[in-house]
């Protein structure tokens, strides 16, 4: 099948001398291109904003989590097992993160809190590098003070009835502790971390002042390793121990690289769950690109039997009517993908001014995917309309009234 | 006069038939869409409702620990807690769960398991649910001390081999027997449902973990009215005792409502991406109108020549619009709920409870929707039509 100069000028007429049946057919593409194209660049958003934070974090990182995930943790690991981390080879140094709760008073009223303790010195770039702890106020603890806390926003100033601002001076469990910093709040992401605001932390020192030793247990360990390549090794060697000791199941081993990809196949199952549904309009759109084209070869009808009976042959006839419903498919994707791309933005904005982490993304996959996707509904819409123009005998089709 | 109306958009119809069945699929699929998200929606929220109507919707749930200050327990509640909650008024009786983790291993191979807890002589509102009920062996009283009841995922795939009623097994290393296999649980979509539990006695626990305290009290009052009283009743008791955010205190309506407004937004916003589709369904009846007059133009000018009026050729292309949408509705709405009853199956056929609905009101929006977006869309072109001028139509070729 040849395109030749007078079958796109041809196509191109028809489609402007139709203009208001162009014009509404156009219209069904678009919305449809623009549902997918929205849903897919925001759905890649999620994507890529869940990948950012992996990152900053490091790919070279372990989590390991006792009691593997439920909320009920109860194996405690004790220093041999946090020593066997640290020996583990590839594994640079870990950063158990303790996690308890208390009450903390303040001007007589008090307020239940989790306490997250860390060593600050080791977990310096995790901090820094992930903005996960930034101060806003005040500075960081240091590694041997065990009177300074930091504390979030909103346990600053939603919980008492007079704010809790830096250097006040508060009890947690019938302890005295000084406010040295305050925590910027951070943006939720989605299904990412839960927000902190209501939290407090400290170092390694204050905690053993509210609890002896022996109950203190890490809640989660960030372990570094020196690559991202010794991270899946040592996370295999680490789980062997944790399995051979307290049983399968008893502690949660994830390299970074794991827990991404497990996010990943989540948030592209769910993408692609709702661009399904979405592509439902695409194809109610395909279905009247066929319907304007059945019309339009039926009131061609004549015009087809004479071109015929002036030698065009049955191809060149289905060129023409195959070229119409693409050009209508690849114009209406085109105007489709931006539109796409402009609600996603929108959306985006919107959603980053209710402080999440929403991105949309412009992706060439998804412009080109949905542009060729386009045109490929609209020449397979076509298809059967213009088959039936190419078999018109020219004969009748000259006498069609 | 409406009957001539009617008769005449119909026939309008049936001459164009390739158009106008392709009109209809593209509202057909709109509306099969949206049918069929409402339903198996709909489903959804009645068999969460159902299980919570299976537990009785008379419980205030009371948590040691607030989720939005910590995962971990704040308060041990002491038995004198458990005895002061006892004698708020409106309150039956306190069923206090305990669960725990633990290494049990069987034919040498270890596996870490969720241990659950409670008195069983107080646990009959768990019975109803099914939670008791055995595939194999006996089920567990509160005498046994050393026997337990296992899920049948943990029996089957917990181990090298398959776990039979009457196995010794050990739990941190203290010896148990398995007494009875639990009947494996028809859950809803999107609950959680622990694979390696184990269900023991309250004695039983009690000498696994002589310390511990419960994880949570189910509290059973009188009367579901009472539910909230109670539950801010015992919210000012423990925070003045032990601080605000100590606890978190529930009722099982709350809980219920909490489930359906997220089952809710997620089919609304399924319902609003389908919807989409409707619209372009709608576009597609327009653009077949609009060709419809067009090629009716002269037929519209000798109507008007005999004396129709402005209104009556309005009235012949709306209806002729609205039955477009009406018939699509109507076929729309059957392929729709097919679709969700073979979901449905499927589903039912994996282990989980969904029942497709159908009803009135689904039923009620799929033609009514279509219908509506038939009429918005017929509406220009049936305007265009009688504000033909009847001399131009009636020249026009």
């Amino acid at each position: 099948m040849k395109f030749d100069g007078d079958v796109v000028e041809v196509s191109f007429r028809n489609l402007k001398k139709e203009g208001l049946r162009t014009f509404l057919t156009l219209i069904g593409v678009v919305i449809g291109i623009a549902s997918i194209v929205s849903l897919l660049s925001i759905g890649n958003g999620l994507t890529l904003a869940v990948e950012e934070q992996f990152e900053s974090l490091g790919t070279n990182t372990i989590f390991v989590i006792p009691g593997g995930g439920m909320s009920i943790a109860s194996i405690k690991l004790n220093q041999i097992d946090l020593d066997t981390i640290d020996n583990t080879s590839g594994v640079e140094r870990s950063i158990p993160i303790y996690s308890k709760s208390g009450i903390l008073e303040y001007n007589q009223e008090k307020v239940n809190v989790s306490i997250n303790a860390v060593d600050p010195k080791k977990a310096e770039d995790i901090f820094q590098s992930t903005g996960f702890m930034e101060v806003t106020e005040g500075r960081m603890m240091e590694k041997n003070d065990s009177q300074g806390i930091l504390i979030g926003t909103t346990l600053s100033t939603d919980f008492f009835k007079r704010d809790l601002s830096l250097k006040k001076q508060v009890l947690i469990n019938g302890l005295s502790f000084n406010v040295v910093g305050i925590l910027k709040p951070q943006g939720t992401s989605f299904g990412g971390a839960p927000n902190m605001g209501g939290s407090i932390y400290m170092s390694l020192e204050a905690l053993k002042r509210l609890y002896s030793e022996s109950n203190l247990s890490p809640s989660i360990i960030f372990v570094k390793t020196y690559t991202a390549d010794d991270a899946k090794y040592s996370a295999d060697s680490i789980k062997d121990y944790f399995n051979d000791k307290y049983g399968e199941d008893s502690v949660r081993v994830s390299s970074s690289e794991d827990l991404l990809n497990q996010i990943k196949t989540i948030l592209d199952l769910l993408t692609l769950f709702i661009t399904g549904v979405g592509a439902i309009s695409l194809l109610v759109g395909g279905i009247g690109i066929m319907n304007s084209m059945v019309t339009s070869v039926m009131e061609r009808t004549r015009e087809i039997g004479l071109m015929k009976a002036l030698g065009a042959s049955d191809d060149k006839i289905k060129s023409i009517f195959l070229l119409e419903s693409a050009l209508i498919g690849g114009i209406g994707g085109i105007i489709g993908i931006i539109i796409g791309y402009l609600m996603s933005f929108t959306i985006a904005f919107i959603g980053q001014s209710l402080g999440y982490a929403l991105e949309a993304s412009m992706g060439i996959e998804i412009t080109i995917g949905a542009l060729i996707f386009s045109m490929i509904i609209g020449s397979l819409s076509g298809v059967v309309p213009a088959i039936n123009a190419a078999n018109l005998d020219p004969v009748v089709a000259l006498r069609y009234e | 006069m409406i009957q001539d109306i009617f008769e005449m958009s119909l026939k309008s119809l049936t001459r164009q038939q390739i158009r106008s069945f392709l009109t209809l699929a593209g509202v057909v699929i709109g509306i099969a869409a949206i049918v069929c998200l409402l339903s198996i929606g709909q489903g959804l929220t009645n068999s969460v409702n159902e299980q919570f109507e299976q537990l009785g919707t008379n419980i205030v749930y009371m948590l040691g620990m607030n989720p939005l200050s910590g995962t971990s327990n704040t308060i041990d509640f002491s038995d004198s807690d458990i005895s002061w909650v006892e004698g708020v008024s409106g309150v039956d009786y306190v069923l206090p769960l305990y669960s725990g983790v633990g290494t049990m291993q069987a034919n040498s191979v270890r596996k870490n398991v969720m241990i659950l807890s409670m008195d069983l002589d107080k646990s009959s509102l768990f019975e109803e649910y099914g939670y008791f009920d055995v595939e194999e062996g006996r089920r567990i009283e509160e005498g046994d001390t050393q026997g337990i009841l296992i899920t049948k995922q943990l029996a089957e795939d917990g181990f090298d081999k398959p776990l039979n009623a009457k196995k010794l097994v050990t739990i941190n290393d203290l010896p148990y027997k398995i007494i009875g296999i639990q009947k494996p649980l028809k859950v809803v979509v999107g609950d959680y449902n622990p694979e390696n539990l184990i269900l023991m006695s309250e004695s039983a626990f009690k000498k696994f973990s002589p310390n511990s305290t419960p994880t949570y009290l189910m509290i059973v009052t009188f009367s579901r009215e009472d539910n909230s009283k109670i539950a801010d009743e015992l919210t000012k008791h423990f925070e003045d005792k032990y601080g605000q955010r100590s606890i978190y205190v529930y009722t099982s309506d709350q809980l219920l409502d909490q489930i359906n407004s997220i089952y809710a937004i997620i089919t609304f916003f399924l319902i609003g991406v389908s919807a989409i589709a409707m619209i372009v369904g709608g576009v597609g009846i327009m653009n077949a109108m609009i060709t419809s007059v067009m090629e009716k133009t002269k037929e519209i000018g000798i109507l008007k020549a005999l004396g129709a009026s402005n209104y009556t050729i309005l009235m012949i292309f709306i209806i002729e619009a609205a039955l477009i949408g009406l018939i699509g509705g109507a076929m729309g709405t059957i392929l729709g709920y097919g679709l969700s009853q073979i979901i449905s199956f499927f589903v039912s056929e994996s282990g989980m409870i969904l029942q497709g609905v159908i009803s009135l009101e689904i039923t009620l929006i799929g033609l009514g929707f279509s219908t509506i977006v038939g009429v918005i869309s017929g509406y220009l072109p049936a305007l265009r039509a009688a504000n033909l001028d009847p001399i131009e139509a009636l020249r026009y070729e």
